[in-house]
């Protein structure tokens, strides 16, 4: 075995171009362990969690790169040492054809009409350049996460003084004049606004409201923590003030997980006022309190979708389970149910969207009871070990643990890949659930990538006397680089079922794995 | 009209500091875009940083201003 950390002096590279880098070292023949790093605080500490930092990488800096290498012998070193100069050479030569601004200040000079400055530098170093931004009298879109709560509420609070839209911190993705940024789908332009502090909730309405012909004004994200009792939802509530001037928006819909009360209060008080009409899905959340205050309340992603646009079709927004029907999902339910032995119960759902794990435990509640999770709806559901299901479970496998040093489940599909081997072997497992995102940012081929171990997951269990049902929802739109048909093409060729959208697929598997026992609970 | 409403108004022309793909997902779809080939300021170093700030934010300070007319006069 070998093993050498290499540190390059002045060599920086976006976490994303790391990301990719380290992702294809790591696939090299021999490769046992593979890390391209930016000398940060937070990566030199896991870089120490695995004893690969050395007294030379101790002292470097942020602008030092860091090559961490574990390979079964010397030759697969070598390779693997020139694969990464190849990689990084092969960006530079890009880059040499212009010659790019250094700083914002620089970037103005070249374009002073700019109207949106997108940030995605470390967090350490985002409040500084998102504040320059804001001073200039520019609008922000900060990608980037780690960013301390008072620095993200200073940010907001001087924007809003401002009259500017600040997006994010931790922001995923928006949709402006039909333009995507960040990770988003292609959809059509249309008459609806969203404003969400999930991006993945965000993707999945937008290409929900496009399959039913309609289209997206604005979609604005204001960042997992802007409903925070600290932060007081100030990118909602100016989101929404700007949509109600905005001629192209109709109507608009609200994401969040629920916020605090007082949070909730202020955000539709502001939302009471606006006189279009306004769709709110605080996943979980009170209902009652959204309809005293005039808005429209939804109970998932899909509702929110669906109900929004019957409500600018001029028509009566009808509640949906399945938009199959009935008599052909309870056959998909016998058929897969059928082949289950007795001991296969359970639903184990693996996702790489953080707000579909949390609706699908807000959906499977109310059918199967509470659900085991690394981010469970009541504490005492949380996994002891989160590496390890337990009875029903549903894992969001973008949150940190998951993620420290690793690229997201939405490029990376490392882990999930082998998790759905694991909860194969599992002989308690019914169903394997899974969401797959599309869009910009996100992986060029998801199919790709898990069609082999899903196909690898059914025959462990055939190997072991059983039949494994997976059951998956797409989140994307024919238009997305990926094409959703040609995705949902080739999940179904390795025998996934594959829903419309992650509420159904939730659904489906919970009757699959109860045998129809739920069927009366959610038909009625 | 507030400088937010021009994002919606106005035609979108973007700065971006950090992930490169964010700008080639701008282009392809004909924004506009200019790439800032952003580096950590100060060699990373978030102290230095934070006093070159101090520094720069002093430097715009009405006091400042007052302690620099005596030099443009020169």
């Amino acid at each position: 075995m070998a093993v050498k950390v290499i540190v390059r002096k002045d060599t920086y590279r976006d976490s994303v171009t790391l990301m990719k880098i380290s992702n294809k070292v790591a696939e090299l023949k021999g490769v046992l362990q593979a890390a391209v790093v930016m000398a940060t605080p937070t990566n030199k500490q896991l870089l120490k969690d695995v004893k690969l930092l050395t007294d030379e990488s101790k002292t470097a800096g942020p602008n030092d790169l860091v090559i961490a290498l574990n390979t079964e012998n010397q030759e697969s070193m070598n390779n693997a040492i020139s694969e990464v100069d190849r990689l990084l050479f092969a960006r530079e030569a890009v880059e040499v054809e212009e010659v790019l601004p250094k700083t914002l200040d620089s970037a103005l000079h070249t374009m002073p009409d700019a109207n949106l400055v997108m940030i995605s530098v470390p967090g350490e170093f985002a409040k500084r350049e998102a504040l320059r931004a804001i001073r200039k009298g520019l609008n922000v879109f900060l990608f980037s996460s780690n960013v301390p709560i008072e620095e993200e509420l200073e940010l907001k609070k001087i924007s809003r003084e401002k009259g500017l839209l600040m997006m994010g911190p931790d922001c995923g993705t928006a949709i402006i004049n039909n333009i995507v940024l960040g990770f988003g789908n292609i959809v059509n332009q249309g008459p609806i606004g969203v404003i969400s502090a999930s991006g993945t909730g965000l993707q999945q309405v937008s290409t929900l409201i496009h399959r039913e012909g309609l289209g997206i004004s604005q979609a604005i994200g204001t960042g997992g923590n802007d409903l925070s009792e600290k932060i007081g939802g100030i990118t909602m509530i100016e989101g929404i003030k700007l949509l109600k001037e905005d001629k192209k928006t109709q109507a608009i819909v609200l994401i969040s997980k629920p916020p605090s009360p007082q949070v909730s209060e202020k955000v539709l008080k502001v939302a009471s006022r606006c006189k279009k009409q306004i769709v709110v899905n605080f996943l979980g959340g009170e209902l009652d309190e959204i309809r005293e205050k005039g808005c429209i309340a939804a109970t998932t992603l899909e509702d929110a979708a669906k109900t929004v646009c019957a409500l600018v079709q001029g028509k009566k927004p009808e509640k949906t389970i399945f938009t199959i029907p009935k008599r052909r999902i309870m056959s998909i339910v016998n058929a897969e149910s059928s082949k289950l032995s007795k001991m296969q119960k359970y639903v184990r759902g693996l996702f790489s969207g953080g707000t579909l794990c949390y609706e699908a435990l807000v959906v499977l509640a109310p059918l199967i009871g509470d659900v085991y999770s690394n981010v469970p709806l009541k504490p005492n559901y949380k996994l002891e070990d989160m590496n390890v299901s337990k009875k029903h479970t549903c894992i969001d496998m973008g949150s940190e643990e998951f993620t420290v040093g690793r690229p997201h489940p939405m490029i990376d599909f490392t882990l999930r890949k082998r998790r759905i081997v694991q909860e194969a072997k599992d002989p308690e497992t019914a169903v394997v659930l899974l969401d797959v995102v599309l869009g910009y940012g996100a992986h060029q081929n998801p199919a790709a990538e898990l069609v082999p171990s899903i196909a690898d997951a059914k025959t462990v269990a055939e190997q072991n006397g059983r039949f494994l049902s997976v059951v998956a929802s797409i989140v994307g739109t024919p238009e997305d680089p990926q094409d959703l048909r040609k995705q949902q093409r080739k999940f179904k060729e390795a025998g996934v079922i594959v829903m419309p959208s992650s509420a159904q697929a939730t659904r489906i598997a919970a009757l699959i794995a109860t045998r129809g026992a739920v069927e009366e609970k959610l038909f009625g | 009209m507030s400088k937010r409403e021009n994002l919606l108004n106005k035609k979108l022309k973007v700065i971006n500091l950090g992930i490169q793909t964010f700008a080639e997902d701008l282009k392809k779809q004909g924004v506009e875009v200019v790439h800032v080939d952003w580096r950590p300021p100060a060699g990373g170093d978030v102290e230095i940083l934070k006093l070159l700030d101090k520094l720069e934010e002093g430097a715009d300070s009405p006091s400042r201003n007052y302690l620099k007319k005596p030099t443009s006069k020169q």
